[in-house]
């Protein structure tokens, strides 16, 4: 420590030569939460979905990550140089847009369709509107769907898990949704739908893992808890409305719940602040929204799931919802303050 | 009626500076200097020359009516200079140097002591008016402004504001707890002008005794005076969110420094020469509450409070609302309430809005700081009015809590400036 010298006048002085002080507007201070802390908390709530999907599908599933996410944090490293972008890949944004592409994948991918996705993730959706912040769709969704329509059958044709150990064969079978589709009652029970042992995208079976999650990421107030609470609750009210199992309502709207990506899509993507509304009724309207349109793709649809295409129609809505919601609320104070200015 | 506002932000209130709140008197430094008040088109004029010798206490501009309040020397000497200077947050303003000769002449004698609770509310709100004595908290109001507009709105209940819930700051605990008679004397008066029956000493949670010390003296005086107690929550202790936190609306709120200011001014027939600041940061070695004589460059005060290392920021005010300066030449005034000497912060990344909605949730005025931003960047002043950016009361906490660090408070301020610069037809 430098101590003050009191016979010239104190440090200022002695500092004085050097003293070459920054300005800033207020606040001075600043909370420590930070992009980079959010998309970590993501991470966190990511790796026990990584550990489950290598539990049931093997190393193919890590080696399928390893490749989406490498990919897409070369394509921002390799966009940032090109054109000079500050920013970079240190907010960790390009990491979670890799893991969750991968682990909506089914075992039994290509290994090229990381690197497919990872290109229409972060180049096309992200990176040409102007990156983190700016897009309009949910890159690891949009390629998820691109994947999709592009080669259907591909990432129709799902393996059964074979827990760790089992001989490494993919054995394919149809998946919970599609026997829905059918009207028959699917072949795993509500337990193995609850556990993830069941046919399906890699990450997104096991029910149990995606609460804890979805638990840890409230508790760290990274995802709002409207948008999935109002998501989830439409799916299961039309399934009881219309069951499409014929076990009964309350099991069909289970299965419903349990089955597909809906859950997964729930917690990870529609709660994405970029492509989701900010203030709370837009979160619940956008949630009910794409609750309804992910019923009536699963009911109507040629593809058994519905939720990716639901989120990617409800994400351009955000900011229409948002603005929508402060307009009404706007006029609603201007009634009141009518009606006050009356009564006086 | 629900108590506790909505929205605020929790901040690390670990920094307490100083358990025993004392209050030290700074000497005064050999050359001070006087910006003379400016607002709207209204500008102080002088009332003194160059070469004058001018007395402590004596005004060096004319009252300003509701604008502003008076310029009172704040020590004895000679004018050395006056000049036009462009002062770092303030602006452009005519400044007053006065070289002390520290022989403290005063401008008016001290009469001899009377029975102060007599004097009635009338004589004592002309005191007021003649001290100068502007009020604390964020708008820079003349104290006996305010306290004419509780009359008139005919306030039953005053709230004075001791609570503190941003980091370092403890001036208002530390007036409470040094001079507890003094400030139960001037709570007395305010009561007594704008004919309030009862008052009210908010406090945060788990402050120090400061409050009982007042209460104990005001019931010494005779009347009663109540502690409430408010969240630390910054920020609780703001003037207009305070009542709402405590379910007291309709209060007025007041402030200790206000209150000890008012009874100084009675006793001692003393304007308002000087201000209890806080002065800390972790660059200062002896962090403490300080009585500085106002026109003190902060240069002097960082002197006598000693550095520990080379600060990067120095700040005037707290940390949330504050402005940091690059001149330590910069003086004393009536609306500075701390001095911070900051190290370096970690460089900024880039900033980048990923519409997370955090500071909708942080916001105590219910306003969407998000889109307030986006519209302020693009210059939409008509977005911007419709978003209700007049009603921000500019606590900062939606720029303390953006993950993208995005300067969300500080592009609506500028909007409330182009506002007040242009107001709408």
């Amino acid at each position: 420590m430098i101590r003050a010298n009191q016979n010239n006048g104190g440090l200022p002085e002695r500092f004085g030569v050097g003293l070459n002080l920054e300005t800033g507007r207020p606040p001075h201070l600043r909370g420590r939460d930070s992009v980079r802390s959010s998309m970590s908390d993501v991470l966190i709530a990511l790796a026990p979905v990584l550990g489950i999907a290598v539990y049931y599908y093997g190393l193919r599933v890590l080696f399928l990550s390893a490749v989406s996410v490498a990919c897409c944090i070369g394509l921002e490293a390799l966009w940032g140089l090109l054109f000079r972008r500050s920013g970079g890949i240190g907010d960790l944004s390009a990491v979670v847009t890799g893991l969750i592409t991968a682990l909506n994948l089914p075992a039994c991918a290509p290994w090229w369709f990381p690197i497919l996705g990872a290109f229409v993730s972060i180049i096309i959706v992200k990176q040409i509107f102007g990156g983190l912040g700016k897009n309009v769709f949910n890159p690891a969704l949009t390629a998820i769907v691109f994947l999709t329509v592009t080669w259907p059958k591909l990432n129709l044709i799902v393996p059964m898990p074979f827990p760790f150990g089992a001989a490494g064969s993919f054995r394919t079978t149809e998946t919970a949704l599609l026997s829905l589709k059918q009207g028959v009652t699917p072949t795993a029970t509500l337990m193995e739908m609850f556990l993830g042992d069941r046919a399906g995208a890699a990450g997104t079976g096991a029910v149990f893992i995606l609460l804890v999650a979805a638990v840890y990421l409230l508790y760290r107030r990274v995802i709002d808890w409207r948008t999935p609470a109002a998501m989830l609750a439409t799916v299961a009210a039309v399934a009881l409305l219309l069951p499409r199992c014929p076990a009964g309502r309350g099991v069909s709207a289970l299965y419903e719940l349990m089955s597909g990506s809906v859950l997964f899509a729930a917690v990870f993507m529609a709660t994405d602040p970029v492509t989701s509304p900010s203030t709370g009724p837009g979160r619940a309207v956008s949630g009910v929204l794409c609750g309804l349109t992910t019923a009536f793709l699963r009911y109507n649809g040629i593809f058994p799931e519905g939720v990716y295409f639901a989120l990617l129609l409800t994400n351009p809505l955000s900011t229409a919802l948002d603005l929508g919601w402060l307009r009404l609320r706007q006029k609603r104070l201007a009634v009141a303050a009518r009606k006050g200015g009356m009564s006086q | 009626m629900a108590k506790g506002f909505a929205g605020g932000v929790w901040l690390n209130l670990d920094e307490k500076i100083d358990a025993n709140l004392s209050v030290r008197s700074m000497p005064s430094p050999a050359r001070l200097s006087y910006p003379l008040p400016r607002k709207g088109g209204k500008t102080a004029s002088p009332l003194v020359k160059e070469g004058d010798r001018v007395l402590l206490g004596q005004p060096l501009c004319a009252d300003g009516g509701a604008a502003f309040c008076p310029v009172h020397a704040s020590v004895s000497g000679s004018v050395a200079r006056i000049a036009e200077r462009d002062i770092p947050y303030i602006g452009a303003r005519t400044v007053v140097e006065v070289e002390n000769d520290h022989r403290s002449a005063p401008f008016v004698q001290k009469p001899r002591a009377r029975d102060y609770y007599a004097i009635p509310g009338r004589e004592l709100l002309e005191t007021v008016k003649n001290a100068g004595i502007e009020s604390e908290g964020n708008r820079p109001l003349p104290l006996w402004l305010k306290l004419e507009e509780f009359a008139c709105e005919k306030i039953k209940l005053l709230l004075i504001d001791a609570v503190e819930d941003e980091p370092y700051i403890s001036r208002s605990s530390a007036v409470s707890a040094r001079y507890p008679h003094d400030v139960a004397f001037g709570l007395y008066c305010l009561l007594k002008i704008c004919g309030a029956a009862e008052a009210v000493l908010a406090a945060a949670k788990g402050s120090g005794a400061g409050p009982e010390k007042v209460t104990a003296a005001a019931g010494r005086i005779g009347y009663p005076l109540r502690i409430c107690r408010a969240r630390a929550k910054y920020p609780a202790s703001d003037e207009s969110l305070l009542p709402r936190e405590l379910g007291l609306n309709g209060a007025g709120v007041l402030y200790p420094g206000d209150c000890y200011n008012v009874c100084r001014a009675v006793k001692e027939t003393c304007p308002q020469i000087s201000k209890i600041i806080t002065v800390a940061g972790e660059c200062v070695e002896k962090p403490q509450n300080v009585e500085v004589k106002l026109g003190t460059p902060v240069k002097d005060i960082l002197d006598f409070c000693g550095l520990s290392q080379k600060p990067a920021r120095v700040v005037l005010g707290g940390l949330m609302r504050g402005e940091s300066v690059a001149d330590l030449s910069v003086p004393i005034f009536k609306r500075t309430t701390a001095v911070l000497a900051l190290p370096a912060v970690g460089k900024p990344c880039a900033a980048a809005c990923i519409n997370c909605g955090r500071c909708i949730e942080a916001c105590p005025e219910r306003l969407t700081p998000n889109f307030l931003a986006r519209a302020a960047i693009k210059a939409d002043f008509a977005a911007c009015r419709a978003l209700g950016a007049e009603n921000c009361i500019g606590c900062g906490c939606c720029s303390y809590i953006c993950p993208g660090r995005v300067p969300v408070a500080a592009l609506i301020r500028t909007v409330q400036k182009e506002f007040e610069e242009s107001p709408p037809k």
